[in-house]
C-alpha cells in the first residue's frame, strides 16, 4: 500500500491532501446545507411569493411591505429585544457567579448543587409550562397563596403587562442559567491554578484575582455564551407559548411565537417566511457585531 | 320555535329520504346511512383529538358496514392543527377522515383549495336536513369540503346553591344587565365567589357570545373587518362594565376555568352544551348543584343564540379509501349523529336527530334534570355565520383589545380601532364602514 501511494504523481498527492479536510468536513457540511442553508434559502423564496386561492404567485416585496406596517410584528420585535437586553446580562452574570462559587474546592455539596442548577435545562418544556402555570395561577396558585399568607398582595403573574414579561424572564433565567454555568465551569477549569497561586503569593485578594485573572482568561467563554444566549433569546418561542401564550395584549409575544402563529394558526406560509428572513438578518447582524466587539477587545 | 323546528325536521326527513333515492348516480359510492352496505370493504383512519366521540359509536356503524375497519390517529388538541397544516402543506397523507372545527374550515379551504375531497356530489342531498349555519360554514368557494358533526350552542350554567343563597332565580335573568345586577348580589352573598370566570388576556368567549347575539361577527359577511363596529363596542363595553363591577374572576386557560369550578369560585359558566361532560368528569362531587338556562340577551327578547366551537369531518383528497371514508362520514354526521348525541351528549347539526328521545330524558346529575331543554330553544342562529379565512387573526386581535381594556386601562373604542387597524395591516382586508 505504502509503495503504491508513493508511486502517485506528486501533484495528485498534493491535491488529495488538500481535499482531505473537506472530506472530513463533508458530513457536517452536508447536514448544514440540508438543515440550515436550504431552509433559509427556501424561506427567502417563499417570502417573495403569495398564495392566491391556493395558487402560488410571485409577489416581489409585498410580504415585507406588510411587515413594515404590521404593528403586531413591531411589538413582537420590541418585546424580543426587551428580553434580550434585560434577561441575557442578568442570566450570564448569575451563571458566572454561581460557576465561580461552585468551582471553589471548599464549597459544600458542590457536585449536588451543580446538578441541581443544571437540571432545569434538561426538563421537558411541557412539564415546565404546566408547572409554572400551576404555580403562578393568580387565583389558586401556590406562589400567590404563600404571598397572601405573609400578608402580601398576590401578583398578576400572567395578566399584567410588566409582570408577564418578568414571568417569562424568570422562566428563561431559571431554565438556562444552569446551562450557561456548566459552560463557565468548563472555562474555569482551563485556567491554570498556578496563576491563582502566584497571585496569592503576591498578596492578591480573591476579588482581585477574579477581576485580573478569571475574567480576562474567561473572555472567549463569555463571548461564546453571549452569542449563544443572544441567538436563543431572539428565538424564544416555547417559554412564551406555554406560560403566557403571548399575552396579555401581545405584551409577551415574541417573534418566534408570532412566526409560529402565522404558520400553524393562520396558515400563511409566505408572510411567516418574510418574518423568518427578518429574524435571520437580525440574528446574523447581532452575532457579527458581538464577534467583532470580542475581537477588538482581544487586541 | 318548537313548532317551526318540528316542521323543519319532518320536512327534512322526507327530503332526506327522497334525496337518497335520487342520489343513486353512478358516481356516488354505494353507501346508505340507514341500511348500510356489507359489500363495501376497506380500512380507514380517523384523525382527531376526540377519539371517544367516534369510538363510542363504532359498534353501531359496524352493524351497518361490517367490512369497514375504522382505526384512529389521535393527538392532543394543541397538536392537531399543526399536524393538519404540515400534512396539507407537504401533501403527506394524514388520514382518511380528518376532524376540523367549523371556525377553521375556511382557513384551510382557502389556503389549500384542492386538498379536500369536494363532498357536494355525495352530501348535497342532506343540505336541507342540516342546521343552516353549520352547513354554510362547511362550504368554501362553492365546494362542500367538510360535513358538520356537532353544533355547540351556549347555555348559562349556574350553581343553584350559590344562586339560592343570594335569593336569585336564574330564570329571572333575561338580559346581560340582569346578569350584572344578579352578579353583584351573588358576590355579596357568597364570600370568595364571583359570578363567572373570564380569561381576560387569553380568550374572547364572552365577546363571541355577545357579538353573535347581535347577528354579527369579527369579519362580516362581505369579508370586511368589523371588530370595531358599534356592535363590538357594545359587546366590549358590557365586558368592561362587568369587569369593573368586580363580578368576573380572571382565570387563565382551560385549567384555570376547571380549577375555578372545582374550587367553587364561580356561580355561573356561559359555555356550550358540552359542559355536561366537563361537570360530570371534573366535578362529580358537585352533583345536583349545576343547572342550566338560556344565556341572557342584550335586550329583552333579543337574540340569545351563540355557538362556541363545534366540528366537522373532511376527507383529504389524497385519501386512497374515499368510498369507505364517505360511508363513515355520511353515517356519523347524519343518522349516526343521534347515537353520538345519546352516547356523548354532543349536539347534532343534523336536524332529524333532534327528535331523539334522549333530548327529553331526565339527568339527575343536574339541578335542572331536563338538561337539554334550554338548548332546544336557543340552538339555532338561523342565519349564516361565516368565520372567514382570517378567523384566527381576528380572534387574536379581539383578545388583544379585550386585554388592553381590562388589564391595560385602555378605552373601548380606541382598543377596537387599533384591533381593526392591526387586522387591516395583517390581512389586507378593508375595514367595514370606511
Amino acid at each position: 500500500m505504502i509503495e503504491s501511494r508513493a508511486l502517485l504523481p506528486s501533484s495528485r498527492r498534493l491535491q488529495r491532501t488538500r481535499l482531505t479536510p473537506f472530506a472530513f468536513l463533508m458530513p457536517a457540511l452536508v447536514l448544514y446545507a440540508l438543515f440550515t442553508a436550504y431552509p433559509v434559502a427556501r424561506a427567502f423564496v417563499l417570502s417573495v411569493q403569495r398564495n392566491v386561492d391556493g395558487e402560488v404567485r410571485f409577489s416581489g416585496l409585498a410580504q415585507y411591505q406588510r411587515l413594515l406596517s404590521d404593528d403586531v410584528f413591531r411589538q413582537a420585535l420590541f418585546n424580543t429585544l426587551i428580553f434580550l437586553v434585560a434577561q441575557v446580562p442578568v442570566m450570564l452574570i448569575a451563571a458566572l457567579l454561581i460557576a465561580v462559587a461552585l468551582n471553589s474546592p471548599h464549597f459544600p455539596f458542590r457536585s449536588a448543587l451543580r446538578s441541581a442548577y443544571f437540571l432545569p435545562s434538561i426538563m421537558s418544556l411541557v412539564a415546565v409550562g404546566t408547572l409554572f402555570r400551576v404555580l403562578l395561577n393568580e387565583d389558586l396558585g401556590l406562589v400567590n397563596y404563600v404571598l397572601r399568607e405573609f400578608g402580601l398582595a398576590g401578583v398578576p403573574w400572567i395578566t399584567h403587562p410588566w409582570w408577564a414579561k418578568i414571568t417569562v424572564m424568570l422562566l428563561l433565567t431559571w431554565r438556562y442559567t444552569g446551562f450557561m454555568m456548566v459552560i463557565y465551569l468548563a472555562g474555569l477549569q482551563n485556567i491554570p491554578p498556578e496563576l491563582y497561586e502566584a497571585a496569592q503569593i503576591d498578596g492578591a485578594e480573591p476579588v482581585q484575582s477574579f477581576w485580573h485573572i478569571t475574567l480576562p482568561l474567561l473572555r472567549p467563554t463569555i463571548l461564546f455564551t453571549t452569542v449563544l444566549s443572544t441567538i436563543s433569546v431572539l428565538q424564544i418561542f416555547d417559554e412564551a407559548l406555554i406560560v403566557t401564550r403571548g399575552g396579555p395584549a401581545n405584551e409577551t409575544l415574541t417573534i418566534g411565537l408570532y412566526l409560529y402563529q402565522t404558520v400553524f394558526s393562520s396558515v400563511d406560509f409566505h408572510y411567516a417566511a418574510a418574518i423568518s428572513v427578518v429574524l435571520v438578518v437580525v440574528i446574523g447582524a447581532l452575532a457579527v457585531l458581538q464577534l467583532k466587539a470580542g475581537e477588538r477587545g482581544q487586541t | 320555535m318548537r313548532k317551526r323546528l318540528a316542521t323543519l325536521v319532518t320536512f327534512g326527513i322526507a327530503a332526506g329520504i327522497t334525496g337518497l333515492v335520487s342520489a343513486q348516480s353512478p358516481a356516488a359510492p354505494a353507501t346508505n346511512p340507514l341500511k348500510g352496505n356489507p359489500d363495501l370493504k376497506g380500512e380507514i383512519t380517523v384523525f382527531s383529538w376526540a377519539e371517544a366521540s367516534y369510538s363510542s359509536v363504532l359498534p353501531d356503524f359496524n352493524k351497518l358496514y361490517p367490512n369497514i375497519k375504522v382505526k384512529f390517529a389521535t393527538v392532543g388538541y394543541a397538536d392537531a392543527y399543526p399536524k393538519i397544516t404540515a400534512s396539507l402543506a407537504g401533501n403527506v397523507p394524514l388520514a382518511d377522515v380528518v376532524m376540523i372545527e367549523s371556525e377553521r374550515v375556511e382557513i384551510y379551504g382557502t389556503r389549500f383549495p384542492n386538498a379536500f375531497t369536494d363532498l357536494s356530489n355525495w352530501g348535497s342531498k342532506f343540505e336541507r336536513n342540516f342546521d343552516r349555519t353549520k352547513w354554510t360554514q362547511s362550504v368554501v368557494k362553492g365546494k362542500l369540503i367538510t360535513m358538520p358533526t356537532d353544533a355547540a350552542p351556549v347555555g348559562m350554567w349556574y350553581r343553584s346553591d350559590l344562586f339560592d343563597k343570594a335569593g336569585i332565580n336564574p330564570q329571572s335573568i333575561k338580559t346581560w344587565n340582569d346578569y350584572l345586577e344578579a352578579g353583584k348580589k351573588i358576590v355579596a352573598a357568597n364570600p370568595g365567589v364571583k359570578m363567572s370566570g373570564i380569561d381576560a388576556t387569553g380568550s374572547e368567549t364572552l365577546m363571541r357570545i355577545l357579538i353573535q347575539q347581535q347577528g354579527s361577527f369579527y369579519i362580516d359577511g362581505d369579508g370586511k373587518i368589523a371588530v370595531n363596529s358599534p356592535k363590538m363596542v357594545r359587546a366590549l363595553s358590557f365586558v368592561k362594565s362587568a369587569w369593573d363591577a368586580g363580578i368576573l374572576l380572571n382565570v387563565q386557560g382551560t385549567d384555570g376555568l376547571i380549577g375555578s369550578i372545582k374550587a367553587s369560585r364561580v356561580a355561573a359558566v356561559n359555555l356550550p352544551v358540552w359542559m355536561i361532560g366537563v361537570f360530570k368528569g371534573y366535578a362529580p362531587e358537585q352533583k345536583g348543584k349545576w343547572g342550566v338556562v338560556q344565556v341572557p340577551a342584550l335586550t329583552v327578547g333579543g337574540g340569545q343564540s351563540a355557538y362556541i366551537g363545534g366540528s366537522t369531518l373532511a376527507i383529504p383528497a389524497n385519501s386512497p379509501n374515499k368510498d369507505a371514508a364517505w360511508a363513515f362520514v355520511e353515517w356519523y354526521t347524519t343518522y349516526g349523529s343521534k347515537n353520538v348525541l345519546e352516547k356523548r351528549g354532543s349536539w347534532p347539526s343534523f336536524l332529524p336527530s333532534l327528535q331523539a328521545p334522549v333530548l327529553n330524558a331526565q339527568d339527575n346529575f343536574f339541578a335542572t334534570p331536563n338538561v337539554f331543554a334550554p338548548f332546544k330553544q336557543s340552538a339555532f342562529l338561523g342565519r349564516p355565520l361565516k368565520y372567514s379565512s382570517d378567523y384566527d387573526k381576528a380572534v387574536a386581535a379581539v383578545v388583544t383589545a379585550q386585554a388592553s381594556v381590562l388589564t391595560g386601562g385602555q378605552n373601548v373604542k380606541a382598543a377596537l380601532d387599533k384591533a381593526a387597524n392591526d387586522l387591516k395591516n395583517q390581512t389586507g382586508r378593508e375595514i367595514a364602514g370606511q
